[in-house]
């Protein structure tokens, strides 16, 4: 060393230039396919301001807490809790739809991020990204990924309606279904599933038994009620449809706002050709937001191919719609 | 100012004890290792970011992950080869700055620039990470962690001697490594190493410091023999 040698200083430029774009990649890389697994008790409290994530702000509250954070109804006990809405009523403080308190929290994230996924028109992708780095240990997780991913085809129905998409939903959610961890909502959505896909007959045996298992009689249920009876109208069966319609009104208390279900209704025909019941349903629907007109047409598509017992009733429904017809 | 001191006080020491060992025939060039001292300093900004890029958004968190292979590559990644990089480029930054604008540089001038990088990152390290630790473990780091900073870069100067004198760029991929290799593993042995700990820590201690003493003890004051100044 005693020589002084000349100092290039090539050589240390490239080293630093090197090195350091082969470190930040590297550590990009890293980012990408190595993310950092979060926990649900971090997912679901409030970050720190500086990390406010979207899912965040949006569930922040005045106070400053986070509305996604673990539910008092959440904190159960840890270990399997049987599903009882499959063979019956819940014992009261029992969990109505989670077997554990992870699978509750991981359900919450879930509808989160159908939340940013529908509101904010978050990427499907990017939410699933994000959803697979929550580390579960229990046994849930493809049960709850494929509600997850079955819900967000339900919310996409309408826009991207295929017979493949319908066939899709039918699969899933017999699959969800037949799963320990399923309950009512799960045998809602096969019920409808099964409708779609033009098989009335289980359609309304799964609708029966969520109608049966359904431990509040809310909203949700009167859209199972109609479920039930639109399932019976697509099977040809007339008087279920007669009972169930007799106090719709109060099963159903959207009945008032025809526009939401009426199209869905429209569609079943295609699957399900002329189907006079369905047609003596949609009239009854219809008249009963008085538009008479609707009414009129489909009694009169109705009552041409159906003399079952009842039809006496459909004929004092549509002598009622011809008496305040519009001229 | 009681952190400062506690996390600090060991650099000034050892800076101390480096410069007295080695400058008796000339006037040593404080104005170049203040710059070096800047140098240190500015380092650890770009190493914070990063250790915190692995730390917080990657899987290779050596704290809390608790798989053992994605630690020890967390621990290779971040203070291995990343902290280790941005003390060495921000010393060779300053080399180079040296080299454009004034005399060469002495070959201790060099190693003791790096090492005076490695005193200021690891003290700015134990003043902002470690000032929630008790005044014991403080100064605990000072006689140990700070001194580990000054010999890996102490490594790493010595790949840039041999660079310039080989005329080949390797020595200082070289070095770079081996300084990135020793230091991962004495961050395995401190954070996962509960039995081999009591072997690893203090033999590593013991070896790196060895080292970095052959190497100070090779290099000459002054490559020419005469009399240098730094005015």
């Amino acid at each position: 060393m005693q020589d002084q040698p000349k100092q290039y200083a090539e050589m240390p430029v490239l080293f630093v230039l090197l090195m350091g774009s082969a470190l930040i990649v590297t550590v990009c890389l890293v980012m990408e396919f190595l993310p950092r697994p979060i926990s649900l008790e971090d997912f679901l409290d409030a970050p720190p301001p500086q990390k406010r994530s979207l899912l965040h702000r949006l569930f922040s509250t005045r106070d400053g807490k986070s509305a996604l954070r673990n539910q008092p109804d959440a904190q159960g006990p840890q270990e399997h809790v049987t599903q009882t809405q499959v063979v019956g009523a819940a014992a009261p403080g029992e969990l109505q739809t989670v077997s554990s308190r992870d699978q509750a929290l991981f359900r919450q994230a879930h509808m989160a991020h159908q939340l940013l996924v529908r509101g904010f028109g978050h990427p499907i992708a990017e939410a699933k990204r994000s959803l697979a780095r929550i580390p579960t240990a229990g046994s849930f997780r493809a049960y709850e990924e494929m509600r997850f991913h079955n819900d967000l085809v339900w919310m996409d129905l309408p826009f991207t309606e295929s017979p493949a998409i319908l066939a899709e939903l039918d699969k899933n959610s017999r699959w969800l279904v037949n799963r320990p961890e399923a309950f009512f909502e799960d045998q809602f959505h096969a019920g409808l599933g099964a409708l779609n896909a033009g098989n009335a007959t289980d359609a309304i045996a799964f609708l029966q038994a969520a109608m049966d298992a359904w431990p509040v009689a809310d909203r949700s249920y009167g859209s199972v009620h109609l479920g039930l009876v639109t399932a019976y109208a697509a099977d040809g069966q007339l008087q279920p449809v007669l009972l169930g319609l007799e106090d719709f009104k109060r099963v159903y208390p959207d009945w008032l706002y025809i526009e939401l279900f009426s199209q869905d209704l429209a569609e079943l025909h295609a699957i399900y050709g002329e189907a006079p019941v369905l047609c003596i349903l949609r009239a009854r629907l219809s008249q009963l937001v008085h538009d008479d007109k609707t009414a009129l047409a489909l009694y009169q598509r109705g009552l041409r191919g159906t003399s079952q017992d009842g039809v006496d009733v459909v004929r004092q429904w549509l002598a009622e719609v011809e008496v305040t017809k519009p001229r | 100012m009681i952190v400062a001191v506690a996390g600090g006080w060991s650099a000034i020491l050892y800076f101390g004890l480096l410069l007295r060992s080695k400058y008796k025939l000339t006037i040593p060039p404080y104005r170049r290792f203040l710059v070096f001292a800047c140098a240190g300093f500015v380092s650890t900004i770009p190493a914070a970011t990063f250790n915190a890029a692995i730390l917080d958004r990657t899987a290779l968190n050596f704290f809390e992950t608790s798989d053992l292979r994605l630690g020890v590559l967390g621990i290779f990644l971040a203070p291995g080869l990343g902290e280790e990089f941005w003390k060495g480029a921000a010393a060779l930054v300053a080399v180079i700055c040296f080299n454009r604008r004034e005399r060469p540089l002495e070959p201790a001038e060099c190693v003791l620039g790096f090492a005076t990088v490695g005193l200021v990152f690891g003290s700015v390290e134990n003043i902002i990470s470690y000032d929630t630790g008790h005044g014991g473990y403080l100064l605990m780091r000072g006689l140990i962690a700070v001194p580990l900073h000054a010999c890996m870069c102490m490594i790493q100067a010595m790949g840039l001697l041999c660079c310039w004198r080989r005329r080949s760029i390797i020595p200082l991929f070289g070095f770079y490594l081996l300084a990135a290799f020793l230091h991962g593993l004495w961050d395995i042995a401190s954070i996962y190493g509960s039995s081999i700990r009591a072997y690893w820590l203090p033999a590593g201690v013991l070896t790196i410091y060895t080292t970095a003493l052959l190497i100070w003890r090779s290099v000459p004051e002054s490559a020419s023999g005469s009399e240098a100044t730094d005015s």
